[in-house]
């Protein structure tokens, strides 16, 4: 153990430190003319904090490549406190927690390609947490859950883009689906939550039938969905005030294969699964929407909510509906 | 923005937009993009132009203070105003214009010729040359290290090596002495501060480098890697302390001057001064270019289309120069090179040319003709000019725009000619870059005038000959001579030789030649 100005640095780390004073001094003399706010304090406590045990567990999974890894995180760790992304002054803990949690328990594939995996996981992580209603902790969880049954960088990105899609990021479903089907059947399995006794083509088969497929749960226990007892499977978005995006009750539209949801001059896509809903401005004039529907189709009975239906719209799947004394939108399964 | 924020501030991506891009998607691989830059990925997906646009404005924007649009694109009429009496004009183009004195460097960067900055002292010449070998990849105190001062005690031993002292005293055989080379001849940006205070003898080695890319100490050779060159006079029209040799002269591709600084722009060096910043030291990383890269751009430059339309008028510019009626009674060698290989006296020679119109004859304003390094050049560089704006063809205002600063040095003014003396036209005598451009401009106006785009009828029997001769019969070939014939006897019937027409008429010489062997071939078959 060497002992440094922002605490106790492990031999791995610190023999790089020695070795790379000079030039690692002058990429911070160049980063300071980047970020002229980055704090010599904050970047060595992240060094000593963070990096320096994952720079510990990248040389005890392979000794060879930790000073390589040791440089890279060290460029990283500079754009990251510099941009305050992580240490005292940063608004969020989710890159905190994926340097602390998630690489060291990848520790082989971050000695493998160093540069692409803390850049790929701590934009990730990035993502997630800038990503209203996306839960980062079930991310890093699936992480470092499925990270020792891959066996290369690629896969294990592949199960982080699963993972993501899992955590809330519905938009990024299709790309997800086809990321899991080209894995290993049991690491595919795993990484969407499905029991290793079930085929992928079954799996596969019914998460492209439906955004509302849970594939957890048995064939035998889902329940049937008929034009007579609609199922209400989320209800998303709030107000403004609270948190949300609309700034009046809104409406919705299905066109172009997407839910639309307007509200006020605003319009929103609206992509929801499962797992979860994310909403993603729309450029004023980019789209141009139908009016929306006041009336369900017939034959459907819709649940009782607060107000009168304001607008309904239906893909193949789903059921959109709002309510004029809600900001929220309903959504039901079809299938 | 914090001050020092801004030399860290890249130009967005397009820089020179073309038609958009498809909507939006929503696509996976978006999760691993954020704030932190994955460099092995997005190296290999920027495309190499945009990159060097990116390097290019970065340039202009923050490090070289050089307000100067003289390189002019418009897509539509530019404004244009008066100044003062009338004889200046101000124009304001309706296009992307560019920085001569930056971009010319910087496209002699992606494709390795050879550039020379000349203007007076203190005015960034060597600033630049540094700055293109940072964006080689080379840190600065590489680059500073390898740089060649020239100075009036450089020998060659300076230069390029040494022998080791103690293979000198115990070697038996020149072989067995190790030579220790510089360590710039190995770089793939060179820079030479102060070319023309070098020796002749050493300017002998040096072009040894430039022309063939090797060095040579007691017979050793060290082959250096094809590069970049740099190289800064303050005076080129031979003011340094040794005259610099001719053939070293004409190794270099284009020249650029420095121009002079707008104290408008106080602001900014004070900027630099109070946050003690230099611009050479904070290159953003993303402009940095590997040696495959610029491996790569050479190749993609390389691959730009020059149509045919834009060469036809290169070639009728290029052939207005050579020809010198009195310099020979042989036809073919009626060359300014003629003249000047006897040694004869310029005025006593121009004197003696009565037939033309000297002022119209553009072959009149100059004193030398264009050599075939010159038209390599001009059409290399106008081939990255229209890379550089993400074109991959040439147009007509590429090679207008890039033409002077090409031939600033290999087209040598005859300041006595009747063009200098003509209203309006004075200024010429000292602005090499605008004459050089109303040259090409007058000989496109000619190119016109002839109607030589639909009108070429010695482009068509040269297309025709071009075409082969395989199954062509003894009738057809005496027809085809007789075309020819008949052509020369139009082209020449009562008019006056002029340097595009004495070029043809060798080209009808010559298919005549072709056919006539073919012919008798045809015969003794």
């Amino acid at each position: 153990m060497s002992k440094q100005p922002g605490g106790v640095v492990d031999e791995p780390f610190a023999r790089v430190l020695r070795a790379t004073r000079d030039e690692l001094n002058a990429r911070f003399a160049e980063a300071r003319q980047r970020y002229p706010s980055l704090a010599g304090d904050e970047l060595l406590n992240f060094l000593t904090e963070v990096v320096n045990p994952l720079v510990s567990a990248v040389a005890a999974a392979c000794p060879d490549r930790s000073d390589a890894m040791a440089l890279v995180a060290y460029e990283v760790a500079l754009e990251l406190v510099g941009q305050r992304l992580v240490g005292s002054l940063a608004r969020g803990s989710a890159i905190d927690a994926t340097w602390r949690r998630v690489l060291p328990a990848a520790a082989r594939f971050v000695a493998a390609e160093p540069s692409r995996m803390l850049a790929s996981l701590t934009n990730a992580a990035h993502q997630l947490e800038a990503t209203p209603g996306a839960r980062v902790g079930a991310w890093i969880d699936d992480l470092i859950r499925l990270a020792p049954e891959c066996t290369t960088v690629e896969e294990l990105l592949r199960v982080g883009q699963i993972a993501a899609w899992r955590a809330g990021m519905a938009h990024f479903r299709q790309g997800a689906i086809a990321a899991a089907a080209s894995l290993p059947q049991p690491l595919a399995l795993s990484a969407v939550g499905a029991s290793h006794d079930r085929g992928w083509a079954e799996i596969e088969a019914g998460l492209l039938a439906s955004e509302w497929f849970d594939p957890a749960r048995p064939e035998a226990t889902r329940a049937s969905t008929t034009a007579t007892s609609l199922r209400t499977v989320a209800t998303v978005g709030a107000f403004r005030g609270f948190g949300g995006v609309f700034g009046v009750p809104p409406r919705v539209t299905h066109a172009a294969g997407n839910f639309h949801v307007s509200s006020g001059d605003e319009c929103w896509i609206l992509t929801a699964d499962l797992f979860g809903a994310t909403f993603h401005r729309v450029a004023p004039g980019e789209a141009r929407l139908p009016r929306p529907l006041e009336t369900p189709p017939s034959g459907v009975r819709l649940p009782d909510g607060p107000g009168i239906v304001t607008s309904v719209a239906s893909s193949a799947t789903t059921l959109a509906v709002t309510r004029s004394l809600t900001h929220r939108v309903i959504l039901i399964a079809l299938q | 923005m914090s001050p020092l924020n801004i030399f860290q501030r890249l130009s967005s991506a397009p820089t020179n937009p073309h038609p958009p891009a498809a909507p939006r998607t929503f696509d996976v691989a978006e999760l691993y993009r954020g704030p932190v830059a994955a460099p092995d990925a997005s190296a290999v997906a920027a495309p190499l132009d945009e990159k060097l646009r990116q390097a290019y404005f970065w340039i202009v924007n923050t490090a070289i203070i050089s307000p100067h649009y003289d390189i002019e694109y418009n897509g539509a009429a530019p404004q244009s105003y008066a100044v003062g009496d009338g004889s200046s004009r101000i124009t304001l183009p309706s296009a992307q214009s560019y920085s001569g004195y930056v971009l010319l460097p910087l496209l002699t960067f992606a494709t390795r010729r050879k550039c020379l900055f000349i203007g007076g002292p203190g005015r960034g010449k060597t600033a630049s040359a540094v700055l293109m070998g940072v964006l080689g990849g080379y840190t600065v105190r590489d680059v500073r290290r390898a740089m060649q001062h020239g100075h009036p005690q450089m020998t060659i031993a300076d230069l390029l090596g040494t022998p080791l002292p103690a293979d000198l005293v115990a070697a038996q055989r020149v072989e067995d002495i190790r030579i220790s080379w510089r360590a710039w001849l190995g770089m793939r940006v060179k820079i030479v501060d102060e070319y023309n205070r070098i020796p002749t003898r050493t300017q002998s080695a040096l072009l040894t480098v430039m022309a063939d890319n090797y060095a040579e100490v007691l017979d050793h050779i060290y082959e250096c890697p094809d590069a970049a060159w740099f190289l800064t006079a303050n005076d080129d029209r031979g003011g340094g302390t040794y005259q610099v040799i001719e053939a070293l002269r004409d190794r270099i591709d284009v020249v650029v001057q420095a121009l002079a600084f707008n104290p408008r722009f106080l602001s900014d060096l004070l900027t630099r001064i109070e946050e003690r910043v230099r611009p050479e030291e904070v290159v953003p990383r993303q402009i940095v270019f590997t040696e495959s890269d610029v491996d790569r751009m050479q190749d993609e430059i390389l691959a730009v289309e020059l149509p045919e339309p834009v060469r036809r008028r290169i070639e009728f510019f290029a052939s207005q120069f050579e020809l010198c009626d009195v310099a020979a009674d042989q036809f073919e060698y009626k060359t300014k090179d003629t003249a000047r290989l006897s040694g004869a006296d310029w005025h006593t020679l121009t004197a003696r040319d009565t037939g033309r119109d000297r002022l119209k004859d553009l072959g009149c304003q100059t004193t030398n003709g264009l050599s075939v390094r010159a038209l390599q050049t001009l059409i290399q560089y106008a081939k990255a000019i229209a890379y550089f704006r993400g074109n991959r063809i040439v147009e007509l205002e590429d090679v207008r725009q890039i033409l002077p600063f090409v031939l600033h040095d290999k087209l040598s003014p005859d300041p006595d000619a009747p063009f200098f003396d003509a209203a309006g036209n004075g200024a010429f005598r000292t602005d090499r870059v605008g004459w050089l451009r109303r040259l090409f401009d007058l000989s496109c106006g000619e190119y016109d005038r002839l109607d030589l785009d639909r009108e070429d009828a010695v482009g068509a029997l040269l297309a025709e000959l071009r075409r082969g001769v395989d199954g062509v019969n003894e009738r057809q070939v005496r027809e085809r001579l007789v075309r020819i014939e008949r052509l020369v006897q139009e082209l020449t019937k009562g008019r006056k030789l002029y340097g595009h027409l004495y070029d043809d008429l060798l080209v009808l010489k010559y298919l005549h030649q072709r056919y006539t062997n073919y012919l008798r071939w045809l015969e003794t078959r």
